[in-house]
């Protein structure tokens, strides 16, 4: 039994592709408690979405994919800053023209060049495949986000939570967005391995709103997301052993449990917790 | 030279992609009208993800994959309010838990069931292998969600535009929210063979973006929003074929140029009219 | 046209999914012919009774009924309009003031809302009535703060509703548009209509409105305007939030002993005394301003 248990720790591929699963859900959890709070969730989704152009040109012209993930996301995110500031559209229409067109960009650059990108791969994520070369990539993305998360964590919050103060104790606010667009971005991409363009906002945005349902205090909500999001990637990503490979299917299938459960059993905004209280009203 | 650009439309299977493409586009269209003014942009994304699960469980138990998908895009959308109106989680966050959610659960239930679905085709689409029976269902899936549209244009525009109104005069808004959702859905999965979940989401929002820049009526709105659509479906397909590429794509893509276009020059609104008058004050006197 | 109506509230509780109780067992009850405040501050629960009243929000506990009539069919009869704040417009709308003014009829219409002489001529003449026909192909957005609450006006007009609730008409409304809709509705009143009226203009009620609601979490008091709208009552309803200004202690020269306050909600009044100076409401920390004016002669 603990024998068939231990098998897929035996692959030097599953160790690697378990532990980097676990750094990028760490990382991605600690930035998803300030997406959550700024309301930034489709965002994330939409960076997550425009990188692929980015990583589809990067590989045929042979680039580390992080250069150029990174390059059309923040092409996405300025576009969209553009629209949105010239426009009377709302917020939700630009985001969604943006980051289709940035997509489909790269659908079409995917399906020119069948043979040096394959769409799965970026769809999807592989994690079980992934090279060397692009274990450091994610280490280096993760090490630069959580350096600059752990410095500026304090003005990031002020930030999310009011601007304006944020602006009138002398913080420069649009460095501030900045900043945020850019490590939401480089998430995007190191998480963009793991789990692929279409659950990344999964892995932005479970675990921040798993702890906002279960504490009120910001520190501790920092804790339980980074520690759900690194718990459920390490065992998300050793349960695909078991499921062909679909590792970002069973990481963001077991985060999306551990939200019903907290959901339904927060102590204190939980469905049960609130029922309770309605009840008491009549 | 002219032979070689007519040589397109000698190909049954290029006529068909451009009659399905031409149709999904005028319902969508037509639906994302509503669906930018109301906010509900990224609603087509969340279902649109949503229907995965849903198809997958449909092909295991046999029955009709467009009633999985519908049921399990609803499913997403009706959760989505559930969960918004019984906790303090926002709405967009709520929104990307539960539809990837499904999503990620849609992926390792099929994985896990042997099928010969082609997750290509259900997310990027196969508009140009599309059979007569797909064909069928496309128009009769669209063409009830259209008709039904059309009919209740008023009702829908009113409440996207005063829901408090459409209440005090008797209407019920929670029909029509449940309404406009279930339209969203089915439409998505009339689409669904032609264009792939992923890129249906930009058929749902951009006419919509389109209609809203150059019109200051709501039945200008639609006419240039389903125009721009269709266009962009036809000139897609066909372009495809030149360039070999993904045809989906060639059809978001032709969408964002207009998109683009509408934005510069738009004669009210455009970025190049307004810098105009910046920058030349009309003489005084 | 039909029969008096009457708003009847009664016992109304309301919670939120979350659990928040925004409003407790509110009762009043009004008849037609009047136009009534609804005076609370934010988060008094004034716009959750509101939403009540409109069936936003489905109470707990408690009824809501128009002259008998469940609030369903009261509102299936049309007898219901209501002119929502300008923030919850969304203005870039691509929709007329023509188009506005005939979602009114909607009531009125056959299933596909196809608009026939008759509604085409209520709404014209409702445009007619609150000045703005001019102006009927005009975006909505692309009018002035009061011409957007006059073609909301309209479109209740246009519905012939028997009951009208305003949610703070005034605010973003220039002086002359307030003294327009005022008229309007005191005619409305005499009409026979109900007007339901909420705001935060505590100087603007007792010029308009007959009667007052005043709530904070509940019903604190409701009746004719000067029955209800005494310093007490209003003490009770704003609690430590509104602003006093007693003369009777303020820097003010010769009053006789009786007391004049002025009560104002969100902002402090400025107040200046018979020589055009400016006031302060304590005599402390001002005695230096309170012997100099002292000795300045009587300007009676």
């Amino acid at each position: 039994m603990i024998e068939t248990l231990l098998t897929p720790l035996h692959y030097e591929y599953m160790v690697k592709a378990i532990l980097v699963s676990g750094l990028i859900g760490g990382v991605c959890a600690f930035l998803s408690c300030f997406v959550t709070l700024k309301g930034w969730s489709l965002m994330g989704d939409a960076l997550s979405h425009s990188v692929v152009p980015g990583v589809a040109v990067a590989y045929i012209v042979g680039l580390p994919f992080a250069a150029g993930a990174f390059i059309t996301g923040l092409l996405a995110a300025l576009g969209m800053g553009f629209v949105k500031t010239k426009t009377a559209l709302r917020e939700d229409a630009v985001i969604g023209v943006v980051f289709t067109a940035f997509f489909a960009l790269g659908l079409l650059l995917i399906s020119l060049n069948p043979s040096s990108v394959d769409l799965r791969t970026i769809v999807f994520g592989n994690i079980l495949g992934i090279s060397d070369p692009d274990i450091w990539q994610v280490v280096i993305i993760s090490a630069v986000t959580l350096v600059v998360l752990g410095l500026k964590w304090r003005d990031l919050l002020l930030f999310c939570f009011d601007p304006n103060q944020a602006r009138s104790l002398g913080l420069n606010v649009r460095v501030l967005h900045f900043t945020l667009l850019t490590l939401l971005s480089a998430t995007a991409v190191a998480a963009l391995q793991t789990v692929g363009a279409c659950l990344v906002v999964a892995m932005l945005v479970t675990p921040g709103a798993t702890a906002y349902l279960l504490t009120d205090r910001f520190g501790k909500m920092l804790g339980i997301a980074s520690v759900m999001g690194v718990g459920s990637s390490l065992v998300g990503a050793y349960a695909s052993y078991y499921f062909d490979g679909s590792t970002g299917g069973c990481i963001v299938t077991l985060q999306s449990a551990i939200f019903v459960l907290a959901l339904v059993f927060a102590p204190k905004h939980g469905l049960l917790a609130t029922r309770s209280l309605r009840h008491a009203a009549s | 030279m002219i032979e070689r650009l007519l040589e397109p439309f000698q190909f049954a299977f290029m006529v068909e992609a451009m009659a399905a493409g031409a149709f999904v586009a005028t319902v969508c269209a037509v639906l994302s009208c509503y669906l930018v003014l109301k906010g509900w942009s990224l609603m087509g994304d969340a279902i649109s993800h949503a229907v995965l699960p849903g198809i997958v469980i449909a092909y295991a138990l046999g029955a009709p994959l467009a009633l999985g998908a519908f049921s399990s895009g609803l499913l997403c959308a009706v959760a989505t309010g559930y969960i918004k109106a019984h906790t303090r989680v926002k709405e967009d966050t709520v929104m990307g838990v539960v539809f990837t959610g499904l999503f990620a659960f849609g992926l390792v239930l099929f994985t896990r069931i042997k099928s010969d679905l082609h997750l290509d085709h259900i997310l990027f689409g196969n508009i140009l292998g599309i059979e007569r029976g797909d064909l069928i269902e496309i128009f009769a899936v669209g063409g009830v969600t259209l008709a039904i549209v059309l009919a209740l244009r008023r009702d829908l525009l009113l409440f996207c535009f005063d829901p408090g109104h459409a209440r005090s005069i008797g209407l019920r808004t929670n029909l029509l929210y449940y309404l406009l959702l279930a339209l969203l859905a089915a439409t998505i999965v009339a689409s669904l063979k032609a264009v792939g979940i992923i890129l249906v989401i930009a058929m749902l929002v951009t006419p919509g973006c389109v209609g809203f820049l150059l019109a200051d009526r709501f039945g200008t709105m639609l006419a240039i929003s389903t125009g721009s659509a269709v266009f962009s479906a036809l000139t897609g397909v066909y372009v495809s074929f030149f360039v070999n590429g993904s045809t989906a794509a060639c059809i978001v893509l032709a969408q964002t140029l207009l998109f683009i276009a509408a934005l510069l020059f738009a004669p009210k609104r455009g970025l190049l009219r307004s810098r105009r008058t910046d920058g030349q004050p009309t003489p005084v006197g | 046209m039909s029969e008096p109506l009457s708003i009847d509230v009664r016992d109304v509780t309301v919670a939120y999914p979350n659990g928040n109780v925004a409003l407790h067992d509110a009762t009043f009850h009004l008849a037609a012919g009047t136009i009534c405040a609804l005076v609370g501050v934010n988060g008094s629960g004034k716009s959750t009774l509101f939403k009540a009243v409109m069936g936003f929000v489905k109470p707990v506990r408690g009824s809501v009924s128009l002259g008998g009539l469940s609030l369903r069919e009261a509102q299936r009869r049309n007898l219901v309009a209501y002119v929502p704040q300008a923030e919850e417009v969304d203005w870039t709308f691509p929709v007329s003031v023509w188009d506005v003014v005939m979602m009114g009829r909607y009531g009125y219409m056959n299933f596909l809302r196809i608009p026939r002489a008759e509604d085409r001529r209520v709404a014209e003449e409702s445009l007619a009535r609150v000045g703005m026909i001019e102006f009927r192909d005009r975006q909505i957005g692309e009018l002035s703060g009061g011409q957007k609450k006059r073609v909301f006006l309209a479109r209740a007009l246009a519905q012939r509703a028997r009951v009208i609730l305003l949610d703070e008409p005034f605010t973003g409304v220039d002086v002359k548009t307030e003294e327009a809709i005022v008229e309007l509705l005191r005619e409305l009143r005499s009409a026979g209509h109900l007007m339901l009226v909420s705001t935060h203009n505590l100087g603007s009620v007792p010029e308009f409105c007959d009667h007052v609601v005043l709530i904070n979490r509940t019903v604190l008091a409701y009746g004719p305007t000067d029955e209800i709208f005494t310093e007490e009552n209003l003490a009770r309803t704003f609690g430590g939030v509104l602003r006093h200004f007693r003369f009777d202690e303020s820097t003010i020269q010769k009053h006789d002993g009786r007391a004049v306050t002025v009560l104002t909600d969100d902002e402090r009044p400025l107040v200046f005394g018979k020589g055009g100076h400016l006031e302060y409401s304590r005599r402390q920390e001002h005695e230096k301003v309170v012997e100099e004016r002292a000795e300045e002669p009587d300007d009676k």
